[in-house]
């Protein structure tokens, strides 16, 4: 017997991943700050690690959020590639 | 949150002098090990046969679990993922039940607390670096280093950033999760006892299943794609 568990569905699948993403960039921008201010603590260097960081952090998140529309778009170009191949063999 | 109110584990000797979480941990533990007991000594009685049991006997519900989280690891890793069903088959049924206990009275579920989570998040998270370097060698370091090479040192910190926050981000998901629907369960239960914790109940299995999937699904994904080639931008 097959069982059929929501985890195998796509649209499940679809729906973790993409909810999970915010909650991955508001994380990307704490550690960069946190990471900031320990070094700045450790260097004495005051603002200037932590501005640094700040912005690693929000490119950090910014880079997950890519990879996840770069994932979206390759799945699409799977589905028009077997949409198309079923048109062919259709016709 | 109440630290007074009636738990299991502190009546149980050895496990009382134990903080609450890693208490119920071990019960929950100990629950799943006689449940699985009784399953393999049914499974060793009855041999080889492969008519199904009449009734829900706990063997069947042995098989469908193992069958569920085979089925969830192997449709995502493909034959790969069987080395890794050792480690993520327990996980699995670990978060499920500790999920689950905590709709039953006088348990307070493990994963309600963040050192619970925090240490299965970064169990996933150092396996799958280790994973990682079994595929790759030395070359894995490249995942780090971004897709051009004179970027490296401006792109190294920011991978670096996007894979601590991963652990992070796990732990604190479920964590979060399975806290609001144990707080929100004690307030309904405190405020309107009748019928309406029914419905919240509910709720609270759909949020202990969908959790346990997303937590394994996207260690799944960690693991997947640590062992890919390294991405192109």
């Amino acid at each position: 017997m097959k069982l059929k568990i929501p985890g195998s569905e796509n649209w499940f699948k679809q729906a973790t991943k993409y909810g999970t993403v915010g909650l991955e960039m508001g994380v990307c921008v704490f550690l960069g700050i946190l990471f900031g201010t320990y070094l700045d603590r450790h260097f004495h260097t005051s603002p200037w690690l932590t501005l640094i960081f700040t912005l690693f952090g929000l490119v950090a998140a910014f880079k997950s959020l890519f990879r996840l529309a770069k994932g979206i778009m390759r799945e699409d170009q799977r589905e028009q590639q077997e949409n198309r191949k079923r048109d062919d063999s259709n016709t | 949150m109440d630290h007074h109110s009636f738990l299991y584990v502190n009546y149980i000797p050895g496990l009382n002098k134990l903080p609450e979480q890693v208490g119920n941990a071990v019960l929950v533990f100990l629950i799943l090990f006689v449940i699985f007991l009784l399953g393999y000594r049914n499974l060793k009685r009855k041999g080889d046969d492969v008519v199904p049991d009449k009734h829900f006997s706990i063997l069947n519900f042995m098989e469908l679990m193992v069958e569920a989280s085979v089925s969830l690891v192997e449709e995502n890793m493909g034959k790969v993922g069987r080395t890794l069903l050792y480690f993520l088959g327990p996980l699995i049924l670990f978060i499920l039940f500790n999920n689950l206990s905590g709709l039953v009275p006088g348990f307070e579920p493990a994963t309600s607390n963040l050192n619970t989570t925090l240490a299965m998040a970064l169990a996933v998270f150092f396996l799958y670096q280790i994973y990682g370097f079994k595929a790759h060698g030395i070359k894995y370091l490249k995942h780090f280093m971004g897709p051009i090479l004179w970027l490296a040192p401006l792109m190294t910190p920011i991978e670096i950033i996007g894979h601590l926050a991963r652990p992070l981000t796990l732990s604190l998901r479920l964590f979060g999760n399975m806290m609001g629907d144990h707080i929100l369960l004690g307030i309904v239960l405190l405020l309107i006892p009748l019928l309406m914790p029914v419905p919240v109940m509910v709720l609270g299995i759909f949020v202990s299943v969908v959790q346990t999937l997303v937590f394994v699904l996207l260690a799944i994904a960690y693991f997947s794609q640590a062992m890919q080639e390294e991405e192109e931008l």
